[in-house]
This record gives structure tokens, sequence and C-alpha cells, in this order.
């Protein structure tokens, strides 16, 4: 009795330290949503088969137990003992491969953590009846016996709900609901509320009833069957969860996740290929309804006035609105900060477009000093200012106080009469050159940098150029300097010098200077050509401003002009040049050099070393002859600014309002974009009265006036609403109000600027309206300088080339690229993006290699030394081999989508998935581990076998399947876009080269080799696409908002007029102008 | 040499310290948060660099060390503590290092509105009125940036950026010290000018204002909300004008520093001395600065370069597995922010505070961090809480929370420690024992 008494005691110990054992495991398992090591996934899987065993014996004991009923079966009840001691096992058994399951699949969520309590409760019941069981053999105690039973019918309950939810984990939660009779599918459903949902009680929401029922009948089932399984509550692979879904759309966040399901799902993308699959029936039944609902959606928010009208001007088109508004090139907008981007990566998405305090302090800061600038009195009272100087006498030192000595003997303004004869005696005679000639500078980035000084200074002229001072004190007004000039073309090939010319202030060691134009030169030393540069005097100078100490900007600094030699040469040499330490025309007695310091001395005999190596390899050399400047202020510019009448002495202040009245009624509808009502003129002469009652002068209170258009909302917002009234005596109010809506349109479309006078008024005749008229105004706009403001930005934007800049390339390792190769890369990709739009060619050509824009620099850096001379980038037939493919293989795309130092597959397709197959990848998930966090090593494997190892995860493979092959086809270009046949891996000691392998199979399976395959494959098999992606990048672009489902169609109708035209892009515009998107009709605003 | 003297401070001198009638009768209260873009290095166990180059100290609790990357900040030790394992739960799901917008205010970006209220500027609501600056931002870019890259860490209620000062310190000195040369009528004539145009503008848009829709209405808010903004900072300079702005040398600073040719140290420590100054003069006490963003294309990211580190930000935080010193240039670089934070921390508790008992650094509170741990990892932010002990804050301790709580939790305890009488504050659910050992 006793051995059985400690027996029994024994085997309670036992089950409870199991019990405790279990909760504590159960209740410590990492089960969080992230997957662990592939061995415990392994046994994880067990668990489904290892679950019907407990079922089986906690189902069979039970019956074991029942056989009591019968005197012939009460035999067998002798073996629930042994039946509930293996339930009991296998239960933990199936619970332990339960937490492994969970923990290491990623499972987690309310469902997991039932189905995990439940398992816990089943095997914790089980064993604590083996316990009971056993405990009462035989006995006869009725409270022991109802105690057992009771505890089996609990187990026998946990069973049945910890499998129906594991069956909801698997199947989804709707897997018994979905086929069961109506009254019982309530009480099976998961937690699925019968209660419509509290908005639709009103009834107006983006989707409609009758939409949202449909969804609950026909789609939401699919979704439980199908998806529910890896997107449930027990798993949410790629962060997703189909209950997340919300068919009312009330947000755009919704509308993006099933804009994302739909694509999966068109795209056969989902569910995976190893999953089960809809029919096709299904499919289309849910891929219709997302589409219904996106459609109601979309006209829903358009009725309702959820898109925006209107949009504030982007930092570009402010500033061009100025420069047609003033009359001028100036730049007016480099004080305000960089417009964000969309997504798809233009600067003109309306909702992106705020106006924060800071921007308004400027906008007040830019109208202030553009009136100032621009308005002007009465007659002109500053004089048109002119130079002459011979470059022989000019005299520039770079070094301590020699400084001041330049500016005393700089050119001084010559009286009238005065230039024209010093221009003329000039002409008369034979040329004379200053002793030096400037040479070329070497290939690479022109580094000014001193020994022992790792920055750029220039605070003195080097071999190739020179520098020259010119006194004024004029800020404003536009300057014209014409160069006498000369070239010894080079000995071997015969290349040309490039003149170019950078004006702006010295600072101590720097300079701040803007390069304002190039020409090559070719005129002979016999007889010098005259090259032009014509800017405006304002770009080049920083304002004074008298608040602030110490800096630039706080004190009248001479103008200073730069002309260099900036072609190309391998011997090319940019050294100190001696002309700027030592004055070789100055008598001896005065030479400051008498007493040079070591390092000055050094720099002479370099300079020596440096001319006798141009003068043997004989480069292009360029002679500087003389010098002609004419700077002529605003007010003497009959073409620029506003000139704004003054009252005569004595007049009262009905002669100040009649002035200021014509003025109003001139200004303020170029302003607005279109005809004021004489209200509007009355608000801002009551603006002016205001400010002279105050006692400001009148040049004053003009001024404010005209500086206060510049910052309402009616100047800085496109679209904004015709003022109260406005429509009322109009014989076509509709036709008008439309017709102004789409001049504005088009023109900061078209022009990025305002419309001009003749759109204005075929406008405000409601003429616009007319689609003919439309078409026949578009035209007339493309045909316009002005469109290259649209061609310039939009091809920028479209193929990302703000990306590259001065850090983009590392010149360590590619020292033959420097910033100036850099902007010839983004110029080549502009130039011929424009060439294509301008001259109304084939768009397809873009993806050609039959022409390029080459300069000699540039065709050096693409291989293709000689065919093309001179510095200016031209349109040049190449006939050698290039395979680029066009667009997608120019440097500058490949330079932008690299590490600076290899080239980058990844970025470079997404970029070429975004940019030009419309086709953009979903962003990378949070956390994700980058290449060889898993302790793989990396040393020595060229990023294209680094990537091959990322594709063989799971976790990156389903993505970048999709994404590397179209980069590794890019393989032949390193990080500055040049060819080449091996790649270099590691540094120093560690340096490895292999050969480039631009092999790749291509997500559809066509198997490529290099740049060449891919662009004839994008032009034969994916044409339509890549069309299609152009066409809808200019769509976004044009419309200014993210597009949405009725965008989309709107699209799709441009492309295909796109397709029928040959491609033009030209037609794609007027295609564009003439959606419904663009600008829509304005229905009921009534709302809101 | 500290860059403000005593002089300086109008601290205490009676009357014409503020034109707010009771304002700064209380002891000041400040704040500085500071944040540094891509995260830390964080070495792995297994990697030789762990022990000596982990952000995080080795040890947790009152009884830790410092690691390499810390060891700047070892003059100061017993004035800071290390906080672990907070992270912003509504940030975890972003594709990470976009963060720096959302540091302070803890919004879900997916939210409608996008973002809301930072930390910062809940505090200028209840204090801001007792300076000239209700608050300052600043960082090393300037402006606003995108909400990828944000360049700002303070937001307004409506979720609208507040663009930080910045680009180059002289633009942060030109806004808090420069002096109009101008005499008094003609500052009050330029304030009456900036009024009548922002009031022709307001009334512009008031006749618009009536026929738009919800959504053209909002863009227009915006606005609005900014005309307003600056009316308000024009009443303000006005009221202020009697006050004389602190006589503040420019050429006690580096103004002109240029982060490649002076090296980023003097950029960020002319930087780090304005805010001291600020500070001293009490022109403001709630400071926002971001002295290194995320992403590239700016102009910290080139700061390791002109370091001697082989390689820019960005680049250094991705590719440290590339090469056998990876982790440790990385952490050079965390190292180098640190010596910048340490000595600032230094020269503030160097500093008496001139309005209340002990030094400035007793009565400010320094939160320092980025908004991932490792560049991609967005939990577990490394984080520094240093100063206010004259707030209660306890420091010397290693403090580690687990996942469930929100970093929110400490912005609302700090919060609630500068004296802001809220008890809520994005998704916190609570506050943290900053004044106990544990």
């Amino acid at each position: 009795m006793k051995a059985s008494a400690s027996k029994h005691i024994a085997v309670w110990l036992i089950a409870l330290c199991a019990i405790s054992g279990l909760v504590v495991a159960a209740a410590l398992a990492p089960i969080n949503g992230e997957t662990g090591p592939d061995f415990f996934r392994f046994l994880g899987r067990f668990h489904p088969l290892a679950l019907h065993l407990p079922i089986a014996f906690l189902v069979l004991a039970p019956l074991c137990e029942a056989s009591r009923l019968s005197p012939k079966t009460a035999h067998l009840a002798r073996a629930t003992t042994p039946i509930l001691f293996l339930a009991s096992i296998s239960a933990f058994l199936t619970v332990a491969l339960g937490l492994t399951l969970a923990a290491s699949e990623g499972h987690g969520g309310a469902l997991v953590d039932k189905h995990r309590w439940g398992g816990v409760t089943v095997a914790s019941l089980a064993t604590i009846a083996f316990a009971l069981r056993f405990t009462l053999g035989e006995r006869r105690s009725p409270v022991g016996w109802s105690v057992y039973g009771g505890v089996l019918a609990v187990a026998s309950c946990a069973l049945v709900i910890t499998a129906h939810a594991g069956g909801s984990l698997v199947h989804g939660p709707q897997y018994l609901a979905e086929f069961a009779p109506p009254h019982l599918a309530k009480i099976l459903g998961e937690g699925e509320s019968d209660e419509p949902a509290a908005e639709t009680a009103h009834g107006d929401l983006p989707v409609s009833e009758p939409t949202l029922a449909a969804f609950k009948s026909d789609v939401n089932p699919l979704f439980g069957r199908y998806c529910a399984r890896c997107h449930g509550d027990g798993k949410q692979e790629a962060n997703f969860r189909v209950a997340s879904l919300v068919p009312e759309m009330t947000n755009s966040f919704e509308v993006h996740d099933w804009r994302r399901v739909m694509n999966k799902l068109n795209t056969y993308q989902m569910p995976p290929e190893d999953a089960a699959q809809p029919t096709e029936d299904e499919r289309a039944r849910i891929v219709s309804w997302i589409e219904t609902a996106m459609n109601e959606e979309a006209t829903w928010r358009r009725s309702h006035n959820v898109t925006p009208h209107i949009r504030r001007l982007s930092k570009r088109e402010y500033n061009h609105t100025l420069q047609d508004l003033f009359r001028t090139t100036a730049n007016f907008a480099s004080k305000l900060p960089q417009d964000p981007l969309s997504e798809k990566g233009y600067d003109t998405d309306a909702s992106l477009l705020r106006v924060s305090e800071v921007d308004l302090r400027i906008y007040m800061e830019i109208a202030r000093q553009a009136v100032d600038r621009y308005v002007t009195f009465g007659q002109p009272t500053d004089e048109v200012e002119h130079y002459f100087q011979e470059f022989e006498d000019n005299y520039f030192f770079g070094r301590w106080r020699a400084h001041q000595l330049a500016i005393a003997r700089a050119p001084r303004p010559l009286p009238a009469g005065e230039f024209e004869k010093r221009v003329a005696a000039h002409e008369a005679s034979a040329p004379v050159y200053h002793e030096q000639f400037l040479g070329p500078v070497p290939y690479g980035k022109v580094s000014y940098s001193g020994e022992g000084d790792d920055s750029d200074v220039r605070g003195y002229p080097r071999r190739h150029e020179m520098f020259v001072y010119i006194p004024t004190v004029k800020t404003v007004g536009e300057m014209v300097v014409r160069v006498s000039a000369a070239a010894t073309p080079a000995a071997d090939d015969g290349s040309f010098p490039r003149l170019r010319l950078e004006v702006g202030e010295s600072y101590d060691r720097n300079l701040i200077a803007l390069n304002v134009g190039e020409y090559d030169v070719t005129a002979s030393k016999d007889d010098p050509g005259v090259y032009e540069f014509r800017f405006r005097l304002e770009d080049t100078r920083s304002a004074p401003n008298p608040t602030l100490g110490g800096g630039p900007g706080d004190f009248d600094r001479p103008l200073l002009l730069v002309f260099s030699n900036v072609a190309r040469n391998e011997d090319g040499v940019v050294g100190p040049s001696r002309y700027a330490q030592e004055d070789p025309l100055l008598p001896d007695g005065i030479r400051i050099n008498g007493n040079l310091p070591g390092s000055t001395k050094a720099v002479m005999k370099g300079d020596e070393e440096a001319t006798e190596k141009l003068l043997e390899t004989q480069p292009g050399f360029l002679h500087l002859d003389s010098l002609e400047i004419t700077i002529t202020p605003v007010a003497a510019e009959p073409d620029v600014g506003w000139s704004i009448a003054r009252p005569a002495e004595g007049a009262g202040p009905d002669e100040e309002q009649r002035l200021v009245r014509e003025t109003l009624e001139e200004f303020l509808p170029i302003a607005f974009r279109r005809p004021v009502t004489e209200a509007e003129v009355a608000r801002y002469l009551s603006t002016f009265s205001g400010l002279r009652e105050i006692n400001e002068s009148y040049d004053t209170a003009v001024r404010e006036t005209l500086a206060s258009v510049l910052v309402s909302a009616e100047f800085l917002f496109i679209g904004a609403p015709l003022p109260d009234g406005y429509l009322a005596d109009q014989k076509n109010p509709e036709a008008v109000e439309r017709s102004l809506a789409l001049a504005s349109r088009l023109s900061y479309f078209i022009w990025s600027s305002a419309p001009d006078e003749r759109l204005r008024a075929i406008a405000s005749e409601g003429k616009l309206a007319d689609p003919r008229a439309l078409a026949e105004e578009t035209t007339r706009m493309l045909d316009d300088e002005k469109s290259r403001r649209f061609t310039d930005a939009f091809a920028r934007q479209w193929l990302k080339l703000g990306g590259l800049n001065a850090g983009t390339v590392s010149t360590e390792r590619y020292p033959e690229y420097g910033p100036e190769l850099g902007k010839l890369m983004v110029q080549q990709t502009v130039d011929t993006f424009q060439d294509v739009f301008h001259n109304n060619r084939d768009a397809r050509s873009l993806y050609t290699d039959d022409y390029m824009f080459l300069n000699d620099q540039l065709a050096r850096h693409y291989g293709l030394e000689g065919v093309v001379e001179g510095g200016d980038l031209r349109r040049v037939p190449v006939d050698k081999p290039v395979n680029r493919g066009g667009l997608i293989g120019q440097a500058s795309v490949l330079a932008i989508n690299s590490d600076g130092v290899d080239s980058h597959p990844v970025k470079r397709g997404v970029w070429l998935l975004e940019r030009i197959l419309d086709d953009p990848p979903p962003p990378p998930p949070p956390n994700v581990p980058v290449l060889g966090a898993d302790g793989v090593s990396l040393v020595g494997l060229t990023l294209r076998e680094q990537i091959e190892g990322h594709r063989n995860k799971p976790a990156c493979n389903a993505c970048h399947t999709k994404i590397d092959p179209w980069g590794l086809a890019l393989e032949n270009f390193d990080a500055s876009g040049a060819y080449r046949q091996e790649v270099t891996v590691g540094e120093g000691e560690n340096e490895i080269v292999k050969p480039v392998d631009a092999h790749t199979v291509l997500p559809d399976g066509e198997k490529i080799n290099g740049a060449g395959d891919l662009g004839s494959y994008l032009l034969s098999e994916r044409e339509q696409d890549i069309m299609r992606g152009l066409a809808r990048h200019m769509f976004a672009y044009g419309i200014g908002r993210e597009m949405d489902i009725l965008d989309e169609q709107e699209a799709e109708q441009a492309t295909q007029m796109f397709r029928t035209s040959g491609y033009s892009l030209k037609h794609l515009v007027l295609a564009i102008v003439q959606s419904d998107s663009f600008a829509p009709q304005k229905e009921d605003n009534s709302d809101g | 040499m500290l860059p403000a003297t005593a002089g300086m401070a109008r601290a205490a001198t009676g009357a014409k310290t503020s034109p707010i009638v009771g304002a700064g009768s209380a002891a000041p209260r400040r704040l500085c948060a500071i944040f540094v873009g891509n995260g830390v290095a964080l070495p792995p166990a297994s990697h030789p660099a762990h022990e000596k180059w982990h952000w995080f100290p080795h040890e947790v609790g009152p009884n830790f060390n410092l690691t390499a990357t810390l060891e700047p900040l070892k003059n100061v030790k017993g004035q800071f503590s290390v906080i672990s394992g907070l992270s912003h739960p509504a940030l975890r799901k972003i594709y990470a290092h976009s963060t720096a917008g959302y540091f302070l205010t803890g919004a879900n970006p997916e939210s409608p509105a996008g973002n809301t209220i930072s930390m910062d500027q809940v505090l200028a609501r209840y204090s801001g009125s007792q300076t000239l600056y209700p608050s300052l931002t600043i960082g090393t870019e300037g402006g606003v940036g995108d909400m990828s890259r944000s360049n700002t860490m303070s937001f307004m209620q409506s979720g609208q950026p507040i663009p930080a000062l910045g680009g180059t310190p002289r633009a942060i000195y030109n806004e808090l010290f420069a002096v109009d040369t101008r005499d008094k009528g003609a500052q009050v004539r330029g304030f009456d000018r900036d009024r009548g145009m922002l009031d022709s503008a307001l009334q512009e848009i008031k006749s618009l204002q009536s026929q738009l829709g919800a959504e053209d209405k909002r863009r227009l808010e915006e606005y609005l909300t900014s005309i307003r903004n600056l009316e308000t900072r024009i009443d303000r300079a006005e009221a202020w004008l009697d006050v004389p702005k602190p006589d503040v040398p420019a050429d006690r600073f580096q103004l002109d520093a240029d982060p490649l040719t002076d090296g980023p140290a003097a950029f960020l420590d002319a930087m780090y001395d304005l805010v001291h100054t600020a500070f001293v003069t009490d022109v403001t006490r709630i400071v926002a600065f971001q002295p290194v963003g995320e992403g590239s294309g700016e102009i910290a990211k080139e700061f390791p370069k002109t370091l001697g580190l082989p390689d820019i930000h960005h680049s250094l935080t991705h590719n440290f597995d590339k090469t056998e010193t990876g982790w440790e240039d990385w952490a050079r670089y965390d190292q180098f922010q640190v010596q910048r934070l340490a000595r600032f921390l230094e020269m503030l508790s160097n500093t008496e505070d001139p309005l209340a008992e002990g030094s400035l650094l007793d009565n400010t509170i320094v939160l320092y961090g980025s908004g991932t741990s490792e560049t991609h990892v967005t939990l577990n932010y490394p984080i520094i809480v240093a100063g206010g002990r004259n707030l209660g804050l306890v420091h010397d301790v290693h403090r580690r929370y687990d996942d469930s709580v929100p970093f929110s939790n400490l912005l609302l305890t700090l919060l609630q420690t500068l004296g802001a009488t809220t008890d809520q504050f994005a998704d916190s659910t609570g506050t943290l024992d900053l004044t106990a050992m544990a």
C-alpha cells in the first residue's frame, strides 16, 4: 500500500512538473513574427503530422470509459490508463513541435496565441486526466470519478476549440463559415462583426453600398481561402494582413494597399506557385471588384473636391514667372530651398508644395529685391558704363598687398566718345597679345590645390587663366563682354583652345564666380576673332547686407573676370602662374619679387618648367588681345523691368492714384494670369494709399504695393478660383472658367511659367475650352524657345539626373572624372532628350546608339576619340558599335546608379524598372540585413558575386530576381560610366582583377549579354512597355499629383495616341493636355 | 576658451530682460535635443571589434564602463546616462534611416497628416514665451529636406515642418545675435511694412477661401499659418525691440568654418558654441540640433572622409563588413560625434548658470541619439541623456528597457521634468523613472 501510495505521489509530481514546464516553455517561446534557424523550421513542420495522435487518443479515451456501459465491452475500460498516458505524451510532443513551428516560421498574433494556449490546456488536462485515472484505478470514489469525468469532458472541449483555431490558422478564419448554412456561419466565423460599419449609415462614402455588399459576399471569402494562410492573423508575410484591407477606401493609404494587391494578382505573383491557386474566374472576380471600387473612389474624390485644384509654384516655375514678369534672364530663386519630389520623382506635385514660414520670408525678400531692381521711375539717371582694355596692359597680382595695386591699376570707365575712339584705334592696328599664352588643362578634376593644402584655393590665377578686375560699383544690369582672342592650334591633332569666362568676386583665398559661357577659339593670330559674352550682372554679385558684419557680401568689391583655356589635353598644366607672382612689365626697380619667399620661387620655377613642357608638346594655346565691356543699367534697358511715371512736382493725390492705377491695371493681369476685377485693382490701390498715409515716399509705396502682389496667393498658387463676380457678366461663364484654368496649367506645363499675352487673351474669351484651339495653342507654345524649360526639367527629373554631383564618382578611383565631366554627362542626356523632343524624332530612337551628343572630352570618356572636335556638345553619328542601348547606357545614369567606386547592379536595376519601364519594385522591407550581415565574408567578391549571394536567400530572392538581372546586363560599365572588361575588387594588397560578366537572364526568361542586347531587347520585346513608361512619367509630371485609377485610364489613352503618332513626343504632350486628368471639369463644389 | 563670457549674459540684471511681465521668474529649465543620423556601429559579439567599439556599454546598471566610442565622455561621467532598448513603435516598419523627422514626434508616417507636433514644440508652448526665441531649430544642412531625409526635427501641431537654420554657423549667428544697425524708427517702419504686406496677402486668401474644396483649403491653410506665424514673429521682435540684444561679437566663433578645409570639428563646434551662448545669454531655452542627417547628398556626408576615414558617412554605415576595419571605421566616426558632444557637455558643465543655482548643465537636459540602432534596424535607439541634475535626473547608469516601452515614454518623462504639465505625448504609455539608480 505504501509503495503504491508513493507511486501515485510520484506520478502526480511528474505530471505537475511536466505541466508547469510546458506552461513556462509556451510563455517564453519567441513567437514574434521573426523567422528562426532552418533546422527548427524542419522540426516544426512535423506539428501538423503529430497533432493527429493526441486527437485520436483523446477521442478514444472517453469511448473506452463509455464501454463500461455494456458488460460485454467493460474490459476495454482498462485500456484508458495507457491511452491517456499516450494522449498526454503525444499532446506534449505536439505542443513542443507547435511552439517550434510558430517560433521559427514567423508566426504571431492573437489567433496563434489562442491556439498556443489551447494546446497547452489540452496537454495539461490530458496529463491531469491520466494522473487521476491512474490514482483512481478500480476504486470506488464517486467524487474522484466525477472530477475525472469533468476533466475529460473539458479536455475534449479544449481539443475542439484548439483544433478549430489551428484550422483557422491554416485555412483562414472563415474556413468553416464560408460554405456553412447561414445560421451556423455566424457562430463559426472568427470575430466577424455582423453590424454594418458605423460610417455606412450616412451613405456618402467613396465606395458605394452595392460594391461593399459585393465585397462581403463575393470577394472577402476568397481572401480567406487563398490568402489568409500567410497574410492572416497567424502570420503576416511581407507585413501584410488581408484583414487590414479596408473595402471602404476612406483614405489614400488604403487605396495604395488595394493597388498593391491588384498588381500582385494581375501579374500572378500571388498566391505563390506552391500554394492553392484561385480559378481564373475567382481571380478575375477579385481584380474587377478592386477596379470597380477604385473607380468609384476616384470619382467620389473628384466630385468632392478632394483632388487638389490649386498648387504652389515650384521653385523653378517661380523663377521663370518672375523672369517673364520682369523681362530679364536673371536668377530670382537661388535663395529658395529645393522643392520636394513626388514619389515618381517630380517637383510639380501639388500635395508636396507647401509654404513654410521660411519660404514666406524668402518670398518677401525676393519680391522686394525684384521690384527694387527692376522697377524704375521716370528717366534713367544711371548711365551706360564702358570699359576697354588691351590685355598686354592688364596687371594682376594675386599675392599679398599687390591685390590693392591690381585694383588701383584696373581699367576705368571711359567717358562717352572715348570708348568708341579706343575701339576704333584698336581695330586699325595690328593685334598685340599678352605674353602669357593660356595652355590647356589635364583630364580629370582640375585641382587648384597648392602644396600642403587640400582645399581648392583660387586666390590667384594659374597657368591656364588670367584675372581682370573691373571696378564697377553697379550690381544690376546687363553686361556684355567682347573678347578679341586667337588660337595656336595643337601641333598633333589641330585641336583648338576653349575660352571660358567666369565672373564674380574674390574673397581672400577663394573666389565665387559664375561660368557665363565658353567658345572654341579658332581665329588665327593674324586675324583674331571677337567672342561675345552676355549675362546679368546681378547673377554674378552677392548683394551687400548692411545688418551683417563680415563675410561675403559685406562690402563693395571690384568685379573679377577670369579668362581661361579649358580645353583638355593629356599634357595640360594647372600650375600657379608666375604672372600672378611678378609683373614682367614693370621696371626692375619696382618689382615686388625682389625678395621672393621660397614658395614663390618654387612656383616660378615650376611655371617655367611647365611652360617648357607645354612648348614641347605644342597643345592648342589661347592668346588674349583685348577686352570691351558694356554695362547697361536696368533703367537704360528698354526691354527690361517696369518703368513707372512719377507725378509732376506738386501734383495732388489724384494724379498719384491715376498713375498707380495705370500700373496696376497692366501689372496685375500678368501676375494673376487673367484679367482682374475693379475690386482687385481697388484693393491694391488702397494698399498704396495706406502706405502714403503713413508717410512712405511715392517710390517706396509703389514698390511695396507691387511686392505685395508677388506674395499673394493668386500669384504663388496656380489654379486659384476666380474672384467673386468675375463670371457674372460673362456670356459663357463655364467656358471662360475652364479656359482660364487650362491656360495656366498649360503654360506651367510647357513653359514652366505664366501664360503670355496671347494665351491670356484667348483664355479670357473662353476659347481654350475648344479642343481645336487648345491643340493650336499647345503647338504654338511647343515651338517657342520657352518649351526647352519643360524638356530640360522633365529629362532631369524623369531620369533622376539630379543624383550626379561632385561626390558621386570617386576621383581617387577614377582620376579621369571631374565635376566638369559630370556636368557634360548630364548635359549629354538632356541634349539627347531635347533633340528627340524638339526635332520631333521617333521616341524609340532614345534607345539607340546611332547618334550621340559628344564633345572631345566626352568622346574620350566613351572611347570614341576623334569622332568630334571642340568643346561644344553636338550631335554626331557614331558608326562604331558602342553597345550602350541609348539612354540606359549613358554615362550619367550609369554613374548615378553606382556606389562611386564600383557599378551597382541593384541600383541600376531599380532605376531601370522605375524610370524606363515604370514598374517600380516594392520598397525594401524594414530591418533588412545588409549584405554579409550573416557573417559571410564579402572580402574579395565582386558586387555581382555578393548579389548572387543575397539572391540565394529566400527573404531577398522574391524581389531581387526581378531587379538584379536588369542591372547585371550593365556590368560592362564602371562607376564613372566608362566601358570595362575587367572589374577590380579590394584595395592595395588585396586588389584582385576579375573579368566582367554581363550575362543575365531577365525575369521573363530572355538570356542576354550586355547593354547592347538589353537595348535591342527593350526595343523589340518591350517596345510598348518602355514607351508607356515614358508616357506615364510625362503624364505624372503634367498633372502634378499622384495618379489614381482614372488618371491611369487617361494615361493609357494618351499612350495609345502617342503610339499612333509614331511615338512623337509632341503628340504625347497634346494627348496629355487634352485629357480630363490634366484639367478636370470642375464639378459641384458645394461640399467642404 | 569658452566662447561666451558671463559679461554677455543679461541674466539677473533685472527689469529689461524680457518684455513679458512675470516671465523668467521661475528657474530656467532648458532642453537641447541632438539627433545624429544613420545609427551607430554595434559590432556583433563574434567580431573582434565588439569589445572595444560597441557603442553601448557592455554592462547594464550603475557600474558600466565606457566603450572606446563613448570614452570621450569620461570627464563628464556622473552627469549622463546611457539608455538602450527604446524605439518608436510607429516607425518600426518604415524603411530605415528615414527617421529624423519623427525622432521627436513619434508619429506614424502613414497617418493621413503624415506627422505631428514634436516634443521641443510642445515644450515651447509651456515655456517658450520667456525668451526672445521660443525655440531654436538648427542643423548642419538647414532647411526642411524631405520626409525621407528630414533636415529638421521640429514640427508644428499640423505636421508642418519648421525649417532648421543651418548650412553655416553664420546663418545661426545672424538670426540669434546679429544686431540690426538701423535706428529704431527705421526698424519700426520695417515692421510696419512687413505687416502691411502680410496683411494684404491675408485678405486675399480670405477672399479666396470661401470658394475652395476641402483639399485646397487645407493647402491654403498652411500658407495662412505661415503668415500668422510670421506676424507673431514680427510682433515679438517689436515687443523685444527695447530689450537690447546680447552683445555677442561675431569673432568669438568660427562662423565661416568650412567643413572641408577647416574640418568638421571646427564646423560642428562652432554650432555647439552658438547653442552654449544662446543658453548663457538666454535668447532661447529650447534647442533641436541635427549635426548629422540621414542618407547622402548633404554637407555632413563628407565629414568622415575629411577626417581621414575611408568613405562617406552613408557608405561607412553600410559597408562595415566589406573590409577588416569596417566596424572600427564606422565606430571611430561615432566616437568623433561623441567627442563633439563631450566638449559641449563639458562647456555647459564648466559654465555657471547665470539665472539659477549650479552649472548650465545642471539646469539643462541634453538628449542625444539616433533613430536607428544600426543603419537599418529600427529598434534599440542609442540614447544619451545628460544634465538636468537640478531638475531631479540621476545619472551614471546604463538603463535598459525592452521593446514594449515606446521611446515616447522617455520624451514624456523629459517633458514633465522640464515643466510641461502633460501626461501624454504621442503614443506614450507612461513615464520612466530617471530619478533612481536602477
